[in-house]
């Protein structure tokens, strides 16, 4: 209702009269758009939620309350509540840290090699899920993990297995945190980038120490990116499936997920019906989230970091211990993205499943990446993966910076409930949000069925809150002084956009971008229903590969494609450099 | 690293410039077209089984197809992608004027995109394969047809309702790690409880059809002390997926399998890993790769000739070739005499009750 009036009434509002304009249709087109993207979902959601299939020579849907009970009355409910509960906070928490304590580093700090941790960070962002969740199994089973075989060589250890035990709920947290880091850096340097550093030096002039001020003042001051990062972290760590199913169920630690999975598969006909019980509790949490997070920001102006005031970004000298740093960093490095990576490649080298050891040298063979580099299908997979994440990010960024900045910018009835319409799709299962597009348009006439627009629209659904949380946090550092004094001399709203703000949102912008560019890559369970046999996706080739058995040829499908990133990601880099392009 | 983000948007620009360059643009859907007033040639009903000309039969579907103007099939299909390939370039090269276009995705993935397209009043498969495709008839979508070789197919291997058939089975074997155990090791469940097994036993946490073999062979009860006392004397580790226990047993985290589909262990086999497979009597036979033809097919004749190819001599050989057990009994599995002198009992096919009840019983085994 917010977004209709806002279409209808304008941004602009004199006193007693309404006038429509241009930006105010741009804005509640935006809006609009959003409610439809989102409420369509959320309405599937709930009817699938209590309704089953009864095929009985026909297709017919029944009410039920046998989904909330598949999903939530496991006889040992509490225990899996723990075990949740316990992998999405250790793996959220471990991943903020990791990502802040890395921004921070490369942002704020004049360490060295210091751009090695973004290509790292995202070169390990682009790895599928399945493979970093094998590799870690391959490095750290606790009998004949590579790692651990390594240091009982070099160390007197007692017993015959470990130290490292992946088997657990803590090397579940590792693993999940470790990946999905970037998500938090991403977020977190963006923040750092822009921050004044007026704050820290009247931090140091007072006598704080270093740690002191970067926990009071820099962690302080990007509450709201902090804030994003850990919420956007735990429904993710909630509702993440891999870690769970490939390390979870055979160490006998269930997670909320992997039972409702296991219950999917044993329902005859399939039924999404208990997924979207699960979602139900998703969005509950998401719901719950975005309010604390209104009200953790609702100071505005307290988080504002760039105003009127001139600066320039400093970067705080550490003198010797930069040194301690760096090291740090590439250690980091080395565990979080060279261990898993050689361990993949490695993997990718056999024609079977084989653990490293000189004794399995022969066997090494490029069998499977001729298969990836001659099948068809992984080449048109890779391009359409790529023109659809570019242009889902894309239109993510464009519409969550026009409506964040009605969330935040208007005092417009029903904005708090816009800022939670669009964050709401991360409570709603990729699974549901590709079933619920497939079901729109099929029954509409837009002859989208089969092409590579439904699997767009399916994306830009998923990850609008990624780019609603991303532009609020950017815009909540903007001191809307500068808007105003823009208005002031008389720029109208568009121009006052465009060349006061806008460059001010790039690094948030851009941090949203990528950060949807590489989640869209890795999109599969939405995918998986609107791929059609010429419009393939190499999320689900690759998962295809692996489920049916052939982890080597997934694992040089998995290299092929950060390889042809990466060397994209270092060409534009080192063209960047040669033009100049200035920071 | 604001120059950084810059780069990668630039890398990004760059690589839609190079993918534009190079690659095809996604095709149109391939909607529905109007159902072809062409009556179709091959009869609905089951063939007398022995002789029929099967070339004869394909050429007279195929000619229908190409007169009524389908230039493609729609083929929905969980038989995995290094199996695909080369299976529809043999069609292409027997039917190279109707495409075949594959859509691949998991059992469960494929029947719900069935079910929700049907919802939409869009059938846009023509041809299902997958192990749940019963689903699809139980849901009134399938073609009551069988293929001209139907009759080379046991019985227990099609729907006695006539909507589905099979063209591969899963048999149910032990697979193990060679470097850590012998065939001789085992040969009655009862030799799990060896300590050589200790921490060493797999199980795929879906294994409900080899349970229901159990419970048939044993009864109820003795199968479940069974499983129960592998589980409490030497540990059973449950493991998503045959294909991520065939790689566990052939990287060597565990030894053998409490059970095994007979295709993941002889492909492994052949590609030399160090496992072997072995059968205790009585193997359960999970019957899989169901086909069934949608009975509202956007290209009926192309669906029909499709079916037929899928239960052809050429198909079937080369789906023996890579590892499968396939169902006609003129076409010789591979290595001939694979699975000669198995004694074999067929899961049958349950309600989806019974189904639930089934897979309750073997959760409450491992809680």
């Amino acid at each position: 209702m917010a977004a209709i009036g806002l279409a209808w009434r304008g941004v602009v509002r004199r006193r007693h009269a309404v006038r429509i304009t241009p930006e105010g249709v741009l804005l509640g087109a935006a809006a609009l758009l959003i409610a439809y993207l989102v409420l369509v979902p959320v309405g599937f959601l709930i009817l699938s939620s209590f309704r089953r299939y009864e095929l009985a020579g026909s297709i017919k849907l029944i009410f039920t309350l046998d989904n909330y009970r598949s999903a939530y009355l496991s006889p040992h409910l509490l225990s899996v509540l723990g075990n949740t509960f316990q992998y999405a906070v250790g793996g959220m928490l471990l991943a903020v840290a990791l990502g802040a304590a890395l921004a921070w580093i490369v942002e704020r700090t004049n360490t060295p090699l210091r751009t090695l941790v973004t290509f790292g960070a995202a070169a390990t962002y682009l790895l599928p899920g399945v493979l970093v969740t094998l590799a870690w199994v391959t490095l750290a089973n606790p009998r004949i993990g590579s790692l651990n075989q390594i240091v009982r060589s070099f160390l007197p250890l007692p017993g015959t297995s470990g130290p490292f035990d992946v088997n657990s709920i803590l090397g579940m947290v590792w693993v999940f945190g470790a990946h999905m880091y970037p998500i938090a850096y991403l977020i977190m340097s963006a923040a750092f980038a822009s921050m004044d550093p007026a704050l820290e030096e009247a931090s140091e002039l007072s006598g704080a120490s270093i740690l002191r001020t970067l926990r009071r003042v820099t962690l302080g001051v990007s509450r709201p990116a902090v804030l994003s990062a850990g919420l956007i972290l735990f429904v993710r760590g909630v509702e993440s499936l891999e870690v769970p199913l490939i390390i979870g169920v055979p160490a006998n630690i269930p997670i909320l997920t992997t039972e409702i999975y296991s219950d999917a598969q044993t329902v005859q006909p399939p039924e999404p019906g208990i997924s979207a019980a699960f979602g139900i509790l998703l969005l509950a949490v998401a719901v719950i989230g975005v309010y604390f997070y209104q009200r953790a920001t609702n100071r505005a102006r307290a988080f504002a970091t760039i105003t009127g005031k001139a600066y320039r970004p400093r970067r705080l000298d550490l003198g010797r211990w930069r040194w301690v740093a760096m090291a740090a960093v590439l250690l980091f490095l080395v565990v979080s993205f060279v261990l898993p990576i050689l361990s993949i490649v490695w993997v990718s080298l056999f024609r079977f499943v084989t653990q490293p050891s000189i004794a399995a040298l022969p066997g090494l063979t490029l069998t499977n990446y001729h298969y990836v580099l001659t099948y068809p299908a992984i080449v048109n997979a890779f391009q359409n993966s790529l023109v659809n994440s570019v242009l889902a990010a894309s239109i993510v960024v464009v519409l969550t910076a026009l409506v964040a900045w009605i969330v935040l910018r208007t005092r417009i009835p029903g904005r708090g409930a816009l800022d939670w319409l669009a964050f709401a799709p991360i409570g709603i299962p990729a699974t549901i949000i590709g079933i619920s597009v497939l079901l729109t348009y099929l029954t509409l006439p837009f002859p989208l069925y089969g092409t590579l627009l439904i699997v767009t629209i399916a994306h830009v659904t998923i990850f609008l809150p990624y780019g609603m949380r991303l532009a609020s946090d950017a815009l909540l550092r903007v001191h809307p002084e500068l808007e105003e004094a823009a208005y002031v001399s008389g720029a109208s709203w568009a121009s006052s956009y465009r060349r006061v703000l806008m460059p001010l949102l790039v690094p948030g912008f851009v941090a949203a971008w990528i950060t949807i560019v590489g989640l869209s890559f890795r999109e599969l369970s939405a995918t998986i229903f609107l791929a059609s046999a010429d419009t393939r996706f190499i999320s689900v080739v690759m998962y295809t590969t692996w489920a049916d058995g052939n982890t080597t040829a997934a694992a040089a499908v998995g290299v092929v494609l950060l390889a042809v990133v990466l060397v994209l990601a270092l060409g534009a880099w080192l063209i960047g450099r040669r033009f100049r392009i200035a920071e | 690293m604001g120059s950084a983000f810059r780069s990668a948007s630039f890398a990004m620009v760059i690589a839609i410039v190079l993918a534009s360059c190079g690659g095809s643009t996604p095709a149109a859907s391939t909607a529905p077209s109007a159902t072809s007033a062409a009556t179709t040639a091959a009869s609905a009903a089951p063939a007398a089984s022995g002789k029929y000309d099967e070339a004869a039969a394909e050429k007279q579907l195929y000619d229908a197809a190409v007169n009524a103007g389908e230039k493609e099939v729609n083929l929905y299909s969980s038989i995995n992608e290094q199996e695909a390939g080369p299976l529809l370039e043999i069609w292409a090269k027997e039917f190279p004027k109707i495409k075949a276009n594959f859509i691949r995705a998991s059992e469960t993935a494929l029947v719900s995109r069935v079910l929700t397209e049907a919802q939409g009043h869009k059938p846009n498969f023509d041809v299902l394969e997958t192990t749940t495709s019963q689903l699809v008839a139980d849901a009134g979508l399938a073609l009551k047809y069988f293929p001209p070789s139907a009759g080379l197919i046991p019985a227990e291997l099609k729907d006695p309702k006539g909507y589905w058939f099979s063209i591969y089975t899963n048999w149910c074997v032990v697979e193990f790690n060679t470097t850590k155990m012998k065939k001789t090791d085992i040969t009655s469940y009862q030799d799990f409880l060896k300590p050589q097994f200790k921490g060493q036993i797999v199980l795929d946490s879906t294994e409900y059809d080899w349970y229901a073999g159990m419970i048939h062979e044993y009864g109820q009860d003795k199968a479940d002390a069974l499983i129960k006392q592998i589980r409490d004397t030497n540990g059973i580790t449950l493991i998503n997926g045959h294909g991520t226990m065939n790689d566990d047993i052939s990287s060597g985290q565990f030894a053998v399998t409490l059970t095994q589909y007979v295709n993941q262990a002889e492909r492994s086999k052949r590609q030399k890993a160090p496992v072997d497979w072995l059968a205790i009597q009585p193997v359960t036979v999970i019957t899989s790769g169901k086909v069934i033809v949608d009975k509202d097919a956007p290209h009926p004749n192309a669906a029909k000739l499709m079916a037929d190819f899928l239960a052809s001599t050429s198909a079937q050989k080369y789906l023996a070739s890579r590892g499968r057990q396939i169902t006609r009994s003129d076409v010789p599995q591979e290595p001939p005499g694979l699975l000669d002198g198995l004694k074999t009992w067929t899961a049958p096919v349950l309600t989806p009750s019974e189904n639930q009840a089934l897979a309750k019983k073997f959760k409450a085994l491992f809680q």
